[in-house]
Order: structure tokens, then C-alpha cells, then sequence
């Protein structure tokens, strides 16, 4: 369960999409660490698998993302501003689930931005500390996110 | 033949129209028009103009009236639909378009160049006895045209080169509606006529032949008169859509508000025949959230896996991800084609190696989503979400195995 009244603060992302379940640090400008929820409350849960699918595993991360830009904003006096992921070209993913209960730690930091797109290098620990998944993953912000990308698309991304 | 020669002979009039009026009393015989050709200033050749345009048209069939003074226009670019029951008279506008019915009187002023129809059976109408190849080539020598080769008009239709030695038994229905299109471009057409060009196909192919016309309106400026007895078919293709019976036009109007508004109980009754994905949606929502779209269309082989599915918007996934912007988000595709494609290959990996994934275009609430997914070799996948044919999310997922 996502009951961090900090993730609400940072993320534009509200209840029941916001996947994250706790802030752990965003000090470091371009950088941000959180726990994923996987609890059975989760949008995504699936108790076939025991957890939340390994595809997921790309919007733990995308939120984390948004998190440091989330944070960013905070620290300039801002809103959290909404993006778009646009894909990514590669995503590891080492488990077929995120199991309940278990503390999966996602990482997010910052390797391009320019106004418009931005791109992080991710990763997700596992309970042993191993890394689980890793991608690196691209985004895009609309000048007004509130009126979203343009009609037709976003253009293309992940390559 | 006497559409062919029709046809053929205004084509030859670069910047002219041809302009056919049939008087009841000055058509002497069968097989005699009454035809009037004529140069024409840019005015008449105007982009604004209808391509064609259709006064007071009236066919009989014997005693009996098929067509009962029809009247309408079909401007540049545009996709017309013409909807009815069976014995509505609307084929048999059709069919007196290209010449093979004679008008009993009327007026019909095609500004085209060429004109070309493609029909319901698509499989009867290629000649069994040659190949995809020999069929396109034979057009193409026919009407000179040197510009385009078999392969170009299949690539444009979207089949590869891989068919053009196959004979249209081998071929789906679908596959032959393709090349029967590509035919039709063979004559470089301005208008295409299309009656009934996916009753006889599966749903999920409909879907793919109505996107190609689409497609092909956009990308090569056709206009289309497109005739059909499904609602369905034309609601979602057509910007404007005649509603016909008993010979005449009952309602017409642009595609919303013909369907949104119809004024003819005639209308409301067919509207009401039709299985409606909005209807289907509605009945879904009440005020309570959902977690699992709507699975309109489901087709599963052996490697792939097309289905249309409709996210409805009481759907949890369009609250919250983005604020006050309704759209399905990257993570609830990828969700689904997992969910999906479990169901129909339960191979299909969860951990493992996601290549290419892109994020193309927002899916809105109750849009309907076409899903595909395609098996690349031992444990790896390929799959595409699209909408109306814009691909929305794409991408391909290998096992730790594959």
C-alpha cells in the first residue's frame, strides 16, 4: 500500500495508479530511490503469479523517474510536472513476478535532459539486494502536460 | 464491356468530365446512353467541386423501382458511406455508376479520371486461372501504366512480394480482397467504389481491409463510396453516410450525426440491429470500476493472436496515471498483452529480455484496440496495440530461454 504522503507530493500520479509504495531518498539532484508496492491492492496484482507481473517492472521504474523530476520541481518551488514515457530499447527483467510482501528497491538516475525529453538509467533490487531489472528509458514532457502530447502521437522513442 | 469502355474512354479526357444523362425518352435501346462530353474551364476541374455527383437518379427494373430519384455528391478525399438492407437499391446505385445497370433517368457528372469498384466476393472476382502476378501485370499493360509494378501496388495494400505467384485459391479472403484492391490502384482511380468489400470476411479482418481503405484515402487522395448493410462498417470508416430504403435515402448526414441523432425510425431500427460496442461499453458501466476490457474479437492460430478489445472509462487504469487526461497508460497495454497473450500461448515469458518498446500514441477511453501478437521463434514474441491502425504501443518480449 502506497501510504507515503510524500509520493503524493512529488508524483502527478494519484491512487490507484501510483505503484510506488514509499520514497526512500531524492536529496541527490537527477536521482531518486523508492519501494515498489506490491501489495494485493495494487492495480496490477495478479495472484496467479503471486505478485505484480515482471512487466510492470517499467512503470516502477517510469514513476521513479517522475519522482526525481518530482523532486526537482519541489526543490525550484514548482507542481510536479506530468511526462510521457516513450519506451525503452532494452528492459532486463530477471524475475517472472514481484512477489507480495517482498522489499523491491527501484532506482532512477538521470543521464539526459534537455526542455522537452529526458532519459534515466533504471534499476530494481530484490529482497537479497541482486539486481532484479534494469532498463534505461526515455520520456517526454509536453510544453502544458495538463493538454498531453499532441493528437497522433508523441512521437518515436526507445531507440 | 461496356463499364470498361465508359471508363476508359473519360479517362483519356486529362482535364475534362464527363458528364452522362439518361432522359427516360432519349434512351433509344439497351446499351444506347445518351452521353455528353465536354472540355472544361479550371472552374468545373476545381479541387472544391464534387469528383461526382449524382441528380435525381432513377433505375427500374421492369415495373419495379430499385433506385427512386437518389441524389447526393461525392467531394475529393472524402469516404461516403451508403447503408441499407438487403433490396435497398443501394448496390444497385453501384452497379449504375460503372455502367453496368442502365439509369432509367438521372444525372451522374464524374470529375475523375478513372473511376474503379472492387466487389463483395473477392475471391470470384480475380480470375482463378492466374496469379497474383500475372492478374496485376495484365492491368498494368492494359491501362499503360508504367509507373507502378505488382510488387509496389501489393506493398501499397500490405502484402508482400511473397504472393505474387500464388493463385487465389491459396490465398484468405482477406488476402484476395487485398490484391482485388491493389487492381483497382493498378488503374491509378480517383474514385473507388467499394460494394460490400468486407461482408464476406471475418471480423477481424474487416477491421484490416476498412483500415486500408482509410489508409489509402489518406495517403493516395482517393475518394470512396463505400456500400454496406452493416452499420458497424461504415460508422467508423465514412465521413458522411446515406441511409437507404425501399430506393430512396431516408437520412443522411455526417456520420455523427446520422448515428447520433438519426431523424428516420428506419435509422433507429438498424441502429438498434447492430451489436454497438458503445451500447456494449454503456451496459458495462454503472458506477462501478472495472478492472478487464471488453474482448470484442478474439482469433488465435498457432503463432498469433489477433484481438479487438475496448477499455472502457470506468476502467481503473484511467484514473490517477495521468490527471485529468483520460488515457490508457504504456503499463495497462503492456498488462494486457501479457494478460492476453497468456491466454492464448501459455508460454508466453514473463522474465526476460522487453525489446523496442515504444509508446506511440494515447489510447482513449472506449476506443477500440486492436491487439496482435505474433510468436518470433522458441519463447519470443513480437506484439502491436493499435487504434483505427495507428499503432499505439509495440514491441517484442524473449523469455530467459528463447
Amino acid at each position: 500500500m502506497n501510504t507515503d504522503p510524500e509520493l503524493n507530493e512529488l508524483l502527478p500520479h494519484r491512487p490507484p495508479m501510483t505503484l510506488l509504495a514509499k520514497v526512500i531518498d531524492v536529496n541527490t539532484p537527477g536521482v531518486a530511490v523508492a519501494l515498489a508496492d506490491t501489495s494485493p491492492e495494487s492495480v496490477f496484482y495478479d495472484a496467479e503469479v503471486g505478485g505484480v507481473p515482471a512487466c510492470v517492472a517499467l512503470e516502477y521504474m517510469a514513476q521513479t523517474m517522475a519522482l526525481a523530476v518530482g523532486a526537482e520541481c519541489r526543490r525550484n518551488g514548482e507542481r510536479p510536472k506530468a511526462g510521457f514515457v516513450l519506451g525503452t530499447r532494452r528492459m532486463d527483467v530477471k524475475v517472472a513476478a514481484f512477489v507480495k510482501g517482498e522489499r523491491y528497491v527501484v532506482t532512477a538516475r538521470r543521464t539526459f535532459a534537455d526542455d522537452r525529453s529526458a532519459a534515466f538509467d533504471c534499476r530494481i533490487d530484490g529482497p537479497g539486494g541482486d539486481m532484479v531489472a534494469e532498463a534505461s528509458l526515455s520520456a517526454y514532457r509536453p510544453p502544458d502536460a495538463a493538454d498531453g502530447p499532441a493528437e497522433g502521437g508523441y512521437g518515436e522513442g526507445g531507440e | 464491356m461496356r463499364a470498361a469502355h465508359l471508363w476508359g474512354f473519360a479517362g483519356e479526357f486529362h482535364g475534362a468530365v464527363l458528364i452522362i444523362d439518361y432522359f427516360d425518352q432519349t434512351i433509344p435501346a439497351q446499351g444506347e446512353y445518351v452521353l455528353y462530353y465536354r472540355a472544361l474551364g479550371d472552374d468545373l476541374m476545381s479541387e472544391e467541386l464534387p469528383v461526382l455527383e449524382v441528380k435525381d437518379l432513377h433505375v427500374r427494373y421492369g415495373r419495379m423501382e430499385a433506385v427512386k430519384g437518389v441524389s447526393f455528391t461525392l467531394a475529393r478525399c472524402e469516404t461516403l458511406g451508403i447503408v441499407g438492407e438487403s433490396g435497398s437499391g443501394k448496390s444497385t446505385i453501384a452497379k449504375a455508376l460503372i455502367g453496368i445497370e442502365r439509369p432509367f433517368s438521372g444525372t451522374i457528372s464524374c470529375r475523375a479520371k478513372s473511376m474503379q469498384m472492387v466487389f463483395q466476393d473477392a475471391v470470384g472476382s480475380l480470375n482463378p486461372r492466374m496469379t497474383v502476378r500475372q492478374a496485376l501485370e495484365e492491368t498494368l499493360r492494359i491501362k499503360r501504366n508504367t509507373r507502378q509494378t505488382a510488387a509496389g501496388l501489393l506493398d501499397i495494400v500490405g502484402l508482400s512480394a511473397a504472393v505474387l505467384e500464388q493463385y487465389p485459391r491459396e490465398m484468405s479472403g482477406g488476402q484476395c480482397q487485398r490484391v482485388s484492391i491493389a487492381r483497382a490502384l493498378a488503374c491509378e482511380p480517383e474514385v473507388l467504389i467499394a460494394d460490400e468489400p468486407v461482408s464476406a470476411l471475418d471480423v477481424s479482418v474487416q477491421a484490416r481491409i476498412l483500415n486500408l481503405l482509410r489508409d489509402l484515402r489518406r495517403d493516395l487522395g482517393l475518394s470512396i463510396l463505400l456500400i454496406a448493410h452493416d452499420l458497424a462498417v461504415v460508422k467508423n470508416v465514412c465521413d458522411r453516410v446515406c441511409v437507404m430504403q425501399r430506393g430512396e435515402f431516408v437520412d443522411a448526414g455526417t456520420s455523427e450525426e446520422v448515428f447520433g441523432n438519426p431523424t428516420s425510425d428506419y435509422t433507429r431500427r438498424l441502429l438498434a440491429a447492430v451489436p454497438d460496442v458503445a451500447r456494449a461499453l454503456a451496459a458495462r458501466r454503472g458506477g462501478k470500476k472495472v478492472r478487464e476490457p471488453l474482448v470484442l474479437d478474439w482469433s488465435v492460430s498457432a503463432d498469433s493472436l489477433s484481438a479487438e478489445l475496448a477499455f472502457p472509462s470506468n476502467g481503473v487504469w484511467f484514473d490517477g496515471h495521468f490527471p485529468g487526461l483520460p488515457v490508457l497508460p504504456g503499463v495497462a497495454q503492456l498488462f494486457f498483452v501479457r494478460r492476453f497473450a497468456r491466454k492464448a500461448f501459455p508460454g508466453f515469458p514473463d522474465a526476460g529480455t522487453y525489446r523496442r518498446i515504444k509508446f506511440r500514441r494515447l489510447v482513449r477511453p472506449d476506443e477500440r484496440v486492436r491487439l496482435e501478437v505474433s510468436r518470433k521463434g522458441r519463447g519470443a514474441f513480437s506484439f502491436t496495440m493499435s487504434v483505427n491502425g495507428e499503432i499505439a504501443s509495440s514491441g517484442m518480449v524473449e523469455g530467459m530461454d528463447a
